[in-house]
């Protein structure tokens, strides 16, 4: 079993060829009278032996073992009691029926004050009760937070901690003991004391915020602080600033000042991490962990790199005064250290700093490992985009590092940015493709060569001298595995299909193709030698500008090799919807700004792409693509065509509420879905035929009638915490898009259940539940759009529809909270990173794009100006090849 | 609330102890971000490889916030989510490796700790509870950890009768005196 002891005969010899069969034999000395308790307790260690090296113990297994345990309770031995405890605990999630040592376990929190494990038999208590018991433990439970020992104490509000998630209502009655904890002497009982008071509180904002202002001084363990941080922080990112909010900043700031590392750090870090915060919040923060970066202490140094590192990606004009003490840091002899340095300055850096810069890099580059090298390239990437001008310098440092030794993930990384530099700055593009050319003639990774070769085959053909590259790809037919090959077929191909001059000289390099070994190549060099010889098959090749939208042919395809019945017809490749290879490139680079900025906000930090198969391609796959499928699969509302957009999801109720609501618009050709995601809270009832009754509530509109209810589907059954949606459809007539507040109700019979059994009552009643308005505005009607070049796009439409509209908003306090509205109220998304500006900033211009219901492209430019005493004044530009889109947009705002 | 959320006390996704081959003495994982043995031993051997050569102190991998120390020829890990806050997690390890220090006699190392596996369980279970820093004193961990049963052979079975009746004979002296 645990093979990796056997060679060494310096381990502990009780692990030597430890088996679990073997212990499981032994284990039958528990039931032996006298106890010897030296031998149990080897056993015991043994048993948590093979637990912490991942051993499975079967439920009749770790059931008879844990009831032969029991039997040592009957030792006096301090030592082998707390092995006990501690094997019941571990074996309590495997065993069945482990409440039955409840009363032993009460006994010894019972006993004398003196006993050392009674912290330990709360733990285990708590551990093996489930909330049914739970009242019946309560008295013991409370008193044991109120203990005199610190780490009863302690152990009873960890235990209340853990036990909380399980049943809520019982552990808030608890909270006069939990307050009186926090007074304890012990500091890891403030902790825990302080932990848990917030658990119960935090949904009652005041109260958090009553908490925060008595233990904000007088609290002794700098644990509890961090934790008080942490809630600070949290109160002030959800809530506008208001009175209550500025005290709080300012008890926030003074935490700055603690004498305390830990606090210090936790305080800045929050400061940081806040979304609205100002460069004047931010500045005493920064000088904080600006003190922490020429600490002698790693710790410091990493963990002020780290903070700086991230804010670097919202905030990069913040930390520009840091940018001398982060360049020592590029030295550092802790290398992720080292990495966060470097990748702050690339974001910090302004064009002149890059030349120095990239030196610095180059030199580094062969010290670090791959994963770090990676983040650099990606830095790197971002870089060059952002100052196109630098591209040639950059594209030189890519081939350079190319060249060097390395993994594929790696490579990956520099071939990916090289792509994408291709693809943002055409003037590259030769630059670059002879880089590639250079690589693929000695590539090690298939999957590359087969990449590059297809972009070569894409777009070599459009720059000036093409067929510098015929030699290159046609190396690569005589010199390669078949996968290469073929891939090489192809591009030839392309070339020779659209450069006409080419042709003849390429189909000769076709027909030796025919004689390959591999199939596949032979096929392929056929395929296409046969549309050489047609012109007419030929253009219809090269006008050929659409394709598949590969996500959805990828789900639909793994649906119907996973579905046995599906698989007894050919699989339908007419229902999958054809998008044209811009859209599909717009696509593409929409997802990747989308995981760019996912990294940037999580894992951007975190020195690798958190693997990127597990989280980050998950999370990418769209959420409207998701809606799509599920409405798909209810024939009603597949019934309505294709969806067209879908809204972010809007809360209509309160989150701690009995039933909580959101809804999702989703606007179809002719029809709006509203979806409403319904959860029931209260594990004691459940609601039957729920449905919802929605209702004009008002309408600035004359026309109103046009919009009709078509039908609702309703849920049968909303079982405790098990979410179910509820449709409700209007029909809509295609040019009509109006702006509507709606009233919903949520109808329902209830019937009451037992949270235990899950027996259901049959006798309910019908009950109604009022939900907030919901609101249906212009914004809604409005798709999201991905362009690269927003002046372009702008000078495409013209301003034959040009409409101008002026508006003054009072309400805005900040330029900031403008952008926001407007973005949210147009539904439209903001290009360039114009949706970011500077705090200071008086003026600004958004930029916005979007495409309008019935598939209409619509542009906008913002221009603000804000003045204090006046609020912002916005003059909004939009245009749009339909003059009826223009005018509806520039009316959205009010 | 869940178990993420730096909003709650849970702050530790696990604790590994390795030997200097990269091989596990123990570990605990306290979150099911690594829920199967394999996807375990996969990140552990990751984890040894970026950790062996540089005794960095601390690293993200994988999204995590990884603090680990070499001692002798054993390398103790303590990961946790990328947004709790290090210096805590640093300050948490000292005091572990102090425990283990008052608690080994000063000789963390791979032999000593399979000869006393006990005492680490209890020393751990002692510092952490599903991932809650239960305590950060050293002495105070130490002190809650009960020496083993017969501490080996160098105190016989008549010598501990004899300390313990001592004591029972201190204790009842002493209660006597104040009633």
């Amino acid at each position: 079993m645990m093979m990796q002891k056997k060679d060494e005969d310096t381990d502990g010899d009780m692990f030597q060829r430890i088996d679990k069969s073997t212990v499981l034999q032994e284990a039958r000395a528990f039931n032996e009278y006298p106890i010897n308790p030296k031998k149990c307790q080897q056993i015991l260690t043994k048993i948590l032996y093979l637990l912490a090296h991942s051993e499975v113990f079967a439920t009749a297994e770790a059931t008879e073992t844990f009831f032969s345990i029991t039997k040592l309770f009957q030792s006096k031995d301090i030592s082998l009691r707390q092995m006990v405890y501690l094997t019941i605990k571990e074996l309590s999630s495997i065993a069945e029926d482990v409440i039955m040592v409840t009363s032993s376990l009460v006994k010894d929190i019972n006993s004398t004050s003196e006993t050392i494990y009674r912290a330990n038999a709360i733990r285990a208590l708590c551990k093996i009760t489930d909330s049914s018991m739970l009242q019946s433990i309560e008295r013991f439970l409370k008193q044991a937070i109120v203990d005199r020992n610190p780490s009863v104490s302690s152990a009873a509000l960890v235990s209340s901690h853990h036990l909380f998630n399980k049943n809520k209502e019982v552990v808030k009655r608890w909270i006069n003991e939990v307050q009186e904890a926090s007074n304890s002497r012990g500091l890891a009982t403030q902790y825990h004391a302080i932990g848990l008071m917030y658990l119960i509180k935090q949904h009652d904002r005041m109260a958090v915020i009553k908490m925060i202002q008595n233990y904000s001084s007088g609290l002794r363990s700098p644990y509890a602080y961090c934790m008080l941080v942490r809630y600070i922080a949290k109160i002030l990112d959800e809530e506008d600033i208001d009175g209550n909010a500025r005290g709080l900043y300012e008890i926030l700031e003074g935490f700055l000042r603690h004498k305390n590392d830990m606090i210090v750090y936790e305080a800045a870090r929050s400061i940081c991490n806040m979304k609205n915060v100002t460069s004047k919040e931010l500045y005493p923060a920064v000088s904080a962990l600006q003190l922490m970066l020429v600490s002698p202490k790693v710790p410091l140094r990493f963990a002020a790199i780290r903070t700086l590192n991230k804010l670097s990606l919202t905030h990069p004009q913040a930390i520009v005064s840091c940018n001398l003490d982060i360049e020592n840091l590029i030295t550092d002899s802790n290398r992720s250290i080292a990495t966060f340095a470097i990748t702050t300055l690339l974001k910090t850096g302004n064009e002149a700093s890059v030349d120095r810069l990239m030196k610095q890099i180059s030199g580094f580059m062969s010290e670090i490992a791959d994963e770090f090298k990676i983040i650099v390239v990606d830095a790197i990437r971002a870089l060059c985009l952002k100052f196109p001008q630098k591209q040639t310098m950059m594209l030189n440092f890519l081939a350079s590092i190319l060249r060097d030794e390395g993994g594929y993930e790696y490579k990956k990384a520099i071939v990916d940015a090289i792509f994408d530099i291709v693809q943002s700055i055409p003037e590259s593009r030769e630059f670059a493709f002879s880089y590639l050319c250079e690589f693929i003639e000695d590539c090690e990774f298939t999957k590359l060569s087969v990449r590059i070769l297809h972009l070569l085959g894409a777009e070599g053909p459009e720059v000036s001298q093409p067929s510098q590259y015929i030699r290159y790809i046609y190396n690569r037919i005589i010199l390669e595995n078949s996968t290469i090959r073929a891939a090489a077929t192809s591009a030839l191909a392309k070339f020779a299909i659209k450069i006409p001059e080419l042709r003849e000289r390429i189909k000769v390099l076709l027909n030796r193709c025919l004689e390959d070994v591999d199939d596949e190549v032979r096929d392929r060099a056929s395929l296409y030698l046969r549309i050489l010889d047609n012109e007419e098959l030929c253009q219809k090749y090269i006008v050929n500008e659409n394709t598949y939208s590969m996500n959805y042919l990828e789900s639909s395809l793994q649906e119907y090799i996973e579905d046995e019945t599906l698989r007894k017809t050919a699989f339908d490749i007419s229902k999958i919807p054809i998008i044209t290879k811009a859209q599909e490139k717009s696509e593409q680079l929409r997802i990747k700004t989308k995981t760019a900025g996912m990294l940037a906000s999580s894992a951007m930090n975190s020195a690798r792409e958190p693997s990127p198969k597990k989280s980050a391609m998950s999370e990418i796959i769209d959420p409207q693509q998701q809606y799509a499928m599920e409405m798909e699969a209810i024939p009603q509302l597949a019934a309505l065509g294709k969806l067209f957009t879908s809204s972010a999801l809007t809360p209509l109720t309160e989150l701690e509420t009995e039933y909580v609501v959101g809804c999702v618009k989703h606007i179809f050709q002719e029809a709006i879905v509203f979806q409403f995601n319904c959860r029931n809270t209260l594990n004691d009832s459940v609601l039957e035929n729920v449905s919802i009754v929605m209702d004009i509530a008002s309408q600035d509109d004359e026309n109103i009638d046009l919009l009709q209810p078509m039908f609702c589907i309703p849920c049968n059954q909303l079982l405790y915490d098990q979410p179910e949606k509820i449709y409700v459809v209007y029909k809509r007539p295609q040019q009509y898009t109006p702006s509507v507040t709606f009233s919903c109700l949520l109808k329902f019979i209830v019937k009451d259940c037992d949270p235990t059994t899950g027996d259901i009552d049959t006798e309910g009643y019908e009950d109604e539940y009022q939900l907030e308005d919901l609101d249906l505005s212009i914004g809604d009607y409005v798709a999201p759009a991905f362009i690269i070049n927003f002046q372009k796009a702008w000078d495409e439409i013209g301003d034959a529809n040009e409409v101008v509209e002026t508006y003054m908003l009072t309400a805005a306090t900040s330029l900031k909270k403008a952008i926001s509205s407007v973005v949210e109220m147009l539904g439209m998304t903001p290009c360039e990173n114009s949706d970011i500006v500077e705090d200071r900033a008086s003026t600004h211009a958004l930029l916005l794009t979007g495409t309008f219901v019935g598939g209409i492209p619509c542009i906008a430019r913002a221009r603000m100006i804000y003045e204090s005493s006046t609020g912002v004044t916005l003059e909004l530009t939009v245009r749009s090849p339909v003059r009826a889109v223009c005018e509806i947009l520039s009316n959205a705002i009010n | 609330m869940d178990t993420h959320s730096p909003l709650s006390l849970y702050s530790v996704d696990a604790l590994i102890i390795l030997d200097s081959d990269g091989k596990r003495i123990l570990a605990k994982y306290f979150t099911q971000d690594y829920k199967s043995a394999r996807e375990q031993t996969d990140f552990e051997k990751q984890l040894f490889k970026q950790t062996k050569k540089l005794n960095n102190e601390l690293i993200m991998y994988e999204g995590k916030l990884v603090i680990y120390q070499n001692i002798v020829d054993v390398f103790i890990y303590v990961i946790a989510n990328q947004y709790q806050n290090e210096l805590m997690l640093c300050n948490f390890m000292t005091s572990f490796i102090d425990a283990l220090n008052i608690l080994l006699k000063n000789q963390v190392e791979k032999r000593v700790i399979m000869d006393n596996m006990d005492v680490v369980f209890l020393c751990i279970d002692e510092c952490l509870d599903e991932g809650i820093i239960l305590d950060n004193d050293a002495t105070q961990i130490s002190s809650r950890v009960s020496k083993k049963a017969n501490n080996g052979d160098t105190m016989n079975l008549s010598e501990q009768s004899f300390t313990q009746a001592f004591f029972n004979a201190r204790d009842q002296i002493a209660r006597s005196l104040l009633k």
